[in-house]
């Protein structure tokens, strides 16, 4: 089983590195045209990624090229190197053989080619770049610390609050440290934590511009003074080891008035610390303060009586926190509005603490309410101050506030519902399970199921599920003696999965441990009070039962943020790539890769609805026309025959917007094509590609991709010309090619238009003559004799090049465009360049056709794309010429046909009345003459059977609605 | 709480780390340079837990644990590696080890890590 998962996981891979691959070719080409170092941080990512999992799949030699690849992207990210076409050849090299490892790998054949060239073209490249960073860095470092000091030590003395030891302290972590989780920060928040005054000098000058930026790199370093009346012992045992700081105690003592200056007790000193605001009166008008005033004033009587019922209870209704929050935001809000800065920033503290109540992450006790009554007193204070024009202090619960406001952060983390435990405990369980399933294949199983056991036993009594310590050890107890644990396992497995499965209400999950019913639930619910109190109360449950679900919530919640994480990184440690940040995770959770085939079979089978329903509408017409039923009835049929084929058409247009994608998948390989040539011949092309959006089939897309290349190569190589010759016919020297698709009705057009030397119709004569193609005296325009290009075995290239022009060319892109029902055109002017433009039906397998009988009750259908219209002509109107039938047709001679002629099965009598379709196919305009016109329906055409395959004027088979069969005609065939 | 744990990697800093965590949070730490010797110590000491590096000069984390589970030592084990592949994890799961921690690990994740897999509080 393990086996099969490994080969899926494989494949995956393969896929995701093929994606990638593609991803760093465009970033490769587009930064060698814009020189952005950012993509070459993208590509360097894809590269990594590819390196990473490829040694993971056994791919070691994937893994070992995409290293010197990788090397030489990060000389480029960190801007050591400067692209040039050199070395973008190079990288696309690299990408192509990474491509072709891929490839074999997919096919299970060993990579043997040998690389050893193009990788020591790598290491060549990737040694000139001058590995000075590192020395930089530790240079910057020390300078400003000690040119900062006389700043430093002023802003110490104007902090100092009259107590405690003034210490520097050196953080001494390496990048070697980051590198293995050791993350300074922490230290440092616990640093402060421990200090009255808290500085930190932070020389930011060598952190590097995002594109060269290296996540486990060191860059932050800095030199902490503090205030404190910790002991320097009490200091050092803040880090777990005495190594990673030095503390050292200092003097701020300045040489002159230092003594005058340091006693500055808080309450006295208007000027905060530097960190904090001042009590900015400026520009704040006195009528409208007034005003303010009596606001404010109102707000606080609206709350006071909330805050007095809280302080006497001891607890915050949710209502009381909104009406607080609303407050505050209110005052927060009026400020801004008088331009009162101040107070709008002291009214927004008090509404982020308010917040954190609200999102239960701090709780609202007495304590908050008598702080918040301090902060309406507060307030008051302030704003009468201002209105009696006396300069008011800073208010002490504004600086509480403040300093609240850093710890809060983290103490949001801390409150947040156990999720360290829980992130640890879901981990493990995770492993564990995996052992379990390693177990079954393994010849060491039996101990490692052990000790998977156990460790499931004693994470759940880590965590206090008393149950799954149960299920474990009622699993360790089977698997000890025999193979047959499936049952104790489905039950840990269905445990665990509850557990992952979305957050549930307390009572489903008490319900579901079969202690209390759901009843009795309900009946707790009515009493209106916290569900698990009534319970306990009742002696329903007991309390350890009720802790284990209320446990079992919070592992639930914290699983419907951590999940996504996780399934994504795997086991043990946090994110490390970043990966994420580019948003490729986004685009693939939102599309799905589903087999081609089961979108064809469930083409086919919506094919057969249509037919069905042309059945039942059959049927429907039929009844009406030979039963002499009720109208009701009738009328009945209809709408419900009505129903059903709109039903069946929203099915259709759906299935078919799954098919379809953006031609951008096949218009993206182009600037690489195009870019790969132009190199090669020295020309200089500019690719435009318009309307990449435009959708298609993705079948048809498949089988245009490669004509489509064709294309562009011809133009590329025999279309534009170097440089040299454009300049000589007075034409700018870059050529311009242009991609374009576009939309109209149920085609797509795609066009490939360049402005090259364009075709030269003598020479496509000559050679068609040459080829017995045409006849040397014949009269032809010179749109007739370009045509000729399209024919099979046909070149007019002198020399032919390793791009293009082996003379397979352009008829083998016509049949593949034909073959899906297409239409090609090329049109081109000496010296101005060629346009080709392709007709494309939007999709395949389900069509318009127009459906006509013959003599012999035999119908046949023709695509509607071939049919230009139908007339009806009298019999007097066919006229005899020399080479056949024919009519006068809008000032044209138009050639007529039987189709029972065309079919073999000889001429027939002309009725009086003439039924003529009129097809376009490649030879022009025909007449085809039916015997009877019926009408135009959508059909699902099928493949033509096997053993109608070599009859080339058959396109495909369709169904009609009273079962009959119907071959539907390739026109251009037909003669 | 005096609970012994042996820390075996080669890196100097690391076994510092490691051991320092330990202590700060209440166990005993003892340290070992390779498989070589963890062996020597594990056999003297009864260590209620390792935490065991995979790539160490003499013998790597792999084949100690193999050798020490043959002994029918039973003592958890922890890898700690910077390897993260599932083939690895695997070889780590067959050789006998309890738990498969991939660095970095922040010292509060590892104490957790430890706590749970002895089912301590």
């Amino acid at each position: 089983m393990t086996q099969i998962d490994m080969e899926k996981f494989r494949q995956g891979f393969l896929e995701e590195a093929t994606d990638l691959l593609e991803g760093a070719n465009e970033s490769i080409l587009r930064a060698e045209s814009e020189g952005d170092a950012e993509l070459f941080n993208a590509v360097f990512r894809s590269i990594h990624t590819i390196k990473g999992s490829a040694g993971g799949f056994g791919f070691d030699n994937m893994s070992e090229f995409s290293h010197h690849l990788e090397t030489l992207l990060d000389k480029l990210r960190n801007n050591e190197l400067t692209i040039d076409a050199d070395i973008t050849d190079l990288l696309l090299r690299g990408v192509d053989v990474l491509f072709e490892m891929v490839e074999f790998a997919r096919d299970n054949k060993p990579y043997t080619r040998d690389l050893s060239e193009l990788i020591g073209l790598y290491e060549n490249m990737s040694g000139n770049g001058p590995a000075k960073e590192a020395k930089t860095v530790v240079q910057e470092t020390k300078a400003p610390a000690a040119s900062a000091d006389g700043r430093v030590a002023k802003i110490l003395r104007d902090n100092n609050p009259g107590f405690g030891k003034t210490y520097k302290i050196t953080i001494n972590f390496t990048d070697e440290m980051l590198e293995n989780g050791y993350d300074p920060l922490t230290l440092l928040n616990n640093i402060k934590d421990l200090s009255v005054f808290y500085l930190a000098e932070t020389p930011t000058d060598n952190v590097p511009l995002m594109a060269s930026y290296e996540p486990y790199k060191l860059y932050l370093r800095p030199s902490v003074y503090i205030i404190s009346d910790a002991s320097v012992e009490e200091i050092n045992d803040l880090a777990f080891d005495a190594d990673l700081m030095t503390v050292e105690e200092i003097s701020t003592d300045a040489p002159a008035e230092a003594q005058t200056r340091q006693p500055a007790p808080a309450e006295k000193d208007i000027t905060p610390a530097p960190h904090m605001e001042t009590v900015n009166t400026d520009g704040i008008d006195q009528d409208m303060l007034v005003e303010l005033a009596s606001g404010i004033e109102d707000y606080f009587e609206s709350v006071e009586n909330f805050l007095i019922d809280i302080e006497k209870t001891g607890e915050g209704s949710k209502e009381a926190v909104d009406n607080l929050f609303r407050v505050f935001h209110n005052i927060k809000g009026d400020c801004g509005y008088v331009g009162f800065t101040f107070l709008e920033k002291y009214a927004h503290l008090v509404e982020n603490m308010l917040d954190k109540v609200r999102a239960g992450a701090v709780l609202f006790d007495t304590k908050a309410a008598e702080f918040i009554l301090n902060v309406i007193s507060d307030v008051k204070k302030l704003v009468k101050d201002l209105i009696n024009k006396e300069i008011p202090a800073l208010p002490a619960t504004y600086t509480q506030l403040n300093n609240l406001k850093e710890s809060m952060l983290t103490l949001g983390e801390k409150t947040a519902p156990v999720s360290g435990d829980v992130k640890i405990f879901l981990s493990q369980v995770d492993q564990f399970m995996e052992m379990i399933s390693i177990a079954k294949s393994s010849p060491v199983g039996k101990s490692m199921l052990k000790r998977a056991s156990q460790g499931l036993h004693n994470a759940a009594r880590f965590i206090g599920f008393t149950d799954l310590m149960q299920l474990a050890s009622d699993f360790d107890k089977k698997a000890s003696v025999s193979d047959d644990y499936q049952t104790e396992l489905t039950k840990i497995e269905n445990y665990i999965n509850g557990l992952k499965s979305p957050a549930k209400k307390l009572g489903e999950l008490l319900v579901e441990t079969g202690k209390i019913s759901a009843e009795e639930i309900e009946a707790a619910k009515a009493q209106q009070k916290k569900i698990g109190e009534i319970l306990v109360d009742q002696g329903k449950i007991g309390k350890e039962d009720l802790d284990i679900a209320l446990k079992k919530q919070t592992v639930m919640k914290a699983m419907e943020v951590s999940v996504p994480a996780q399934s994504v990184q795997g086991y043990g440690a946090a994110a490390e790539e970043p990966e994420s940040k580019d948003g490729s995770k986004e685009k693939f959770s939102q599309s799905m890769k589903v087999d081609q085939e089961k979108i064809d079979k469930f083409t086919n089978t919506i094919g057969e609805l249509t037919v069905a329903k042309n059945a039942y509408e059959y049927m429907v017409q039929k009844l009406i026309r030979e039963f002499n039923l009720p109208t009701s009835l009738l009328k009945d049929f209809k709408d419900n025959s009505n129903l059903i084929s709109r039903i069946s058409q929203d099915l259709q247009r759906d299935i078919m917007s799954l098919r379809m994608v953006p031609i951008k998948q096949i218009f993206n390989k182009f600037p690489r094509v195009v870019r790969d040539i132009a190199r090669k011949q020295d020309k200089q092309i500019d690719l435009r590609i318009i309307g990449e959006d435009t959708e298609i089939d993705k079948k048809i897309a498949d089988i245009l991709s490669d004509p489509l290349v064709h294309l562009v190569r011809n133009s590329c190589d025999h279309g534009i010309e170097p440089p040299a010759d454009r300049s000589r016919a007075s034409k700018p020297d870059t050529g311009h090619l242009i991609l374009k698709a576009y939309n109209e009705g149920s085609f797509v057009y795609i066009e490939v238009i360049d402005d090259g030397r364009g075709i030269d119709p003598k020479k496509v004569l000559a050679k068609a003559v040459s080829k017995g193609l045409a006849a040397e005296d014949a009269n032809l325009t010179e749109k007739e004799i370009i045509q000729f290009i399209l024919a099979p075995g046909f070149s007019t290239a002198e020399q032919v090049t390793d791009i293009s022009g082996r003379g397979v060319g352009m008829d083998v892109v016509k049949s593949s465009i034909t073959s899906v029902g297409g239409i090609i055109d090329v049109q081109s002017s000496m010296g101005d360049g060629t346009r080709v433009v392709m007709k494309i039906p939007v999709t395949i397998g389900m069509s318009t056709s127009l459906l006509v009988r013959m003599e012999n009750d035999e119908h046949y259908a023709f695509p509607i794309e071939n049919v230009a219209e139908t007339i009806k002509v009298s019999k007097t109107q066919v006229k005899d010429l020399h080479s056949g039938k024919g009519i006068y047709y809008r000032g044209n001679v138009l050639p007529l046909t039987q189709l029972s002629q065309l079919l073999g099965d000889g001429e027939k009598e002309l009725a009086d009345e003439v039924n003529i379709v009129i097809t376009v196919t490649d030879a022009g305009k025909t007449g085809i003459i039916v015997h009877e016109l019926l009408n135009r329906m959508d059909i699902a055409i099928k493949p033509v059977p096997e053993y109608f395959a070599h009859l080339n004027y058959i396109g495909g088979v369709t169904i009609l609605g009273d079962g009959k069969a119907v071959l539907v005609l390739n026109v251009n065939k037909l003669f | 709480m005096g609970i012994k744990v042996l820390v075996i990697d080669d890196s100097d800093m690391v076994r510092h780390f490691h051991s320092n965590i330990l202590k700060s949070s209440g166990f005993e730490a003892d340290g070992a340079i390779d498989g070589m010797d963890a062996m020597e110590k594990a056999m003297q000491t009864n260590y209620a837990l390792m935490l065991c590096d995979l790539n160490m000069p003499r013998m790597d984390g792999i084949t100690f644990i193999k050798e020490y589970r043959k002994a029918g030592k039973e003592t958890p084990i922890i890898i700690i590696t910077t390897q993260e592949e599932l083939e690895n994890r695997k070889k780590g799961y067959e050789s006998g080890a309890n738990l498969y921690i991939t660095k970095p690990v922040k010292p509060d994740d590892l104490i957790l890590n430890i706590k749970m897999l002895l089912g301590i509080m």
